[in-house]
């Protein structure tokens, strides 16, 4: 059930796009989340569309385990549809009982879905191809400007990467207290929406007892290391931006300003 | 297949995210027969697969390539019960204190039983049943929330809670991990004379070699998903240099007799403890004399 979460993963790999200075791609993955709530057009989302999955080819991915991110999402997806179908004003497709469906809400449904879909692509690309300590390191060096005004950089990009590293840990602890509890009979796939609220408190409770017990082991793990936050703290590997950098930025900014201008 | 077996397997293979650039194969062609009320160790290094073993013996990863028959049954056949596997088969996970959720003991251990449908007094039995069989105090302990406990007494709750659901095979999944050395005893001491007791079909799952020589009557040893080697412990702490190559290696007393043979004196080497070591080497000695 929970095989197929590919958001927060980090896949290893050789391409240009994993090669890529962490900064650039999370420069890119802005530039791509600002674009596709500016763009509003189907061709707009068919370019944004045909532009990641060149980046999908380009970092030798397989699209199918790519789009597989989108799996978990599907309930969310369907529902933005349906709602989008049935909520707007406008000339009516068709009827079903009072709920009026509208070509205005049938093009206002795909766009929304396109632009969900294409937006939790462009940032499990992100994660998928950069890892986390990587991750880490592009933001902090991003939000190092802001430190003059009081932003601690450094432990909001630690705490970002902390929780990036949990995810996949998380899922697998629930993962494990769920077949732990299946295997007492515990049933997580049928009944009505109240008693499966019911029965999943017995995996939220080990669950939560867990994460608290990991966090606190985490604390003492860095403090016996003896972390102590970002001042002074020196770096093992400089980042470096390469001509491939400014390239690409150069090119993923200038068709984003056109995507966005004419669409 | 035949009723004698409590579990056939058969040409069983396993690979975790299949079809992934993640994928790993964490089981190859396992064959193996275990007879109903047979204590079975299964044994092997970190990653071996055992874990991913007996977990497709309650059907917790369906198969996806080979059979098994539990008790004469397919459990990969179409419309295969798996609840009632789950009663039949019951498995204690790695640090099974990890899944205790309930405010009390009692309510924690009654989980399984509860799922099964039993309610009043005849759950209270089989809780009261559970507790007394892992040397838990029914009085003492019932009411106690579980967050007060020690770890082994946690570790005994969460076995309780099992064997409360009365399975007629009980898989334990390294049940001594973590636990100190007095602790790894009694727990091992209890899975014993549960054995004994009830007479079920007992797997226990470990890396020690230590600890599973006294009790199993067959021990199969995984190695890289595959069965390497199986037989009685006598018989099995014969091929030390296998155990050893797969990074097992055999008990020490086992492997002062191994040694004392290979300086020319002729002992009986398949024993299991120091006891019968030292009988073994006095005879030999008063032989020589």
């Amino acid at each position: 059930m929970l095989d197929g979460i590919t958001l927060g993963q980090y896949i290893p790999g050789e391409s240009i796009v994993h090669r890529l200075d962490p900064r650039t791609k999370i420069i890119i993955s802005l530039l791509l989340i600002i674009l596709l709530f500016l763009v509003d057009s189907y061709v707009g989302y068919l370019l944004v569309g045909l532009g990641i999955m060149g980046i999908i080819a380009l970092s030798g991915m397989p699209f199918r385990f790519v789009l597989r991110g989108l799996r978990p999402l599907r309930i969310i997806l369907i529902l933005t549809f349906v709602l989008h179908l049935f909520m707007n004003e406008g000339r009516e497709l068709a009827r079903l009982g009072p709920l009026v469906m509208t070509y205005e809400g049938l093009h206002r449904a795909i766009l929304m879905t396109a632009r969900l879909s294409l937006l939790v692509l462009a940032t499990s690309l992100l994660t998928l191809t950069t890892s986390p300590i990587r991750l880490t390191d592009g933001l902090e060096s991003l939000l190092n400007p802001f430190k003059r005004f009081g932003m601690p950089a450094h432990e909001l990009a630690m705490m970002m990467t902390i929780a990036l590293r949990f995810i996949p840990t998380l899922f697998e602890e629930t993962e494990k207290i769920m077949k732990a509890q299946k295997a007492r009979g515990a049933d997580f796939e049928s009944g009505k929406l109240t008693e499966r609220a019911k029965n999943l408190v017995p995996l939220l409770v080990p669950l939560f007892v867990s994460a608290f017990r990991r966090a606190d082991e985490l604390a003492i793990a860095m403090e016996a290391r003896c972390y102590r936050g970002g001042e002074g703290r020196t770096k093992l590997r400089q980042l470096e931006m390469e001509s491939t950098d400014y390239w690409s930025l150069t090119i993923v900014c200038v068709v984003s300003l056109v995507l966005a201008v004419l669409f | 297949m035949t009723g004698e077996f409590a579990i056939v397997v058969k040409n069983l293979s396993y690979t975790y995210k299949a079809n992934t650039p993640l994928a790993s194969s964490a089981l190859h062609d396992i064959n193996l027969e275990i007879s109903k009320g047979q204590f079975v160790a299964i044994i092997g290094q970190t990653g071996s697969g055992k874990s991913t073993f007996v977990q497709h013996l309650n059907g917790l990863i369906p198969t996806s390539a080979g059979h098994i028959w539990i008790d004469g049954e397919d459990i990969g056949a179409k419309g295969f019960n798996l609840k009632n596997l789950r009663h039949k088969v019951g498995l204690v996970f790695q640090y099974p204190e990890h899944q205790v959720f309930e405010e009390t003991v009692f309510a924690d251990i009654a989980f399984g039983p509860k799922n099964q449908g039993y309610t009043g007094a005849e759950l209270e039995r089989k809780v009261r049943t559970a507790m007394e069989l892992v040397k838990l105090d029914f009085a003492r302990f019932k009411d106690r929330s579980p967050l007060e406990l020690s770890g082994g007494q946690l570790r005994r709750v969460a076995i309780a809670g099992v064997l409360a659901m009365e399975p007629s095979i009980m898989i334990l999944d390294e049940p001594t991990a973590g636990l100190d050395p007095e602790t790894r005893d009694e727990i091992l001491e209890q899975i014993g004379r549960l054995h004994e007791q009830t007479g079920i079909t007992v797997l226990l799952v470990s890396h020690s070699m230590e600890d599973v020589a006294r009790l199993a009557d067959l021990v199969v040893v995984f190695n890289q998903g595959t069965v390497a080697l199986k037989g009685s412990p006598r018989e099995l702490f014969q091929h030390e240099a296998e155990l050893t190559a797969i990074g097992l290696g055999v008990p020490e007393v086992v492997r002062v007799m191994l040694g004392l043979k290979d300086k020319g004196i002729a002992v009986d080497t398949r024993i299991l403890s120091i006891q019968e070591a030292a009988d073994e080497i006095i005879q030999r000695w008063r032989k020589d004399a």
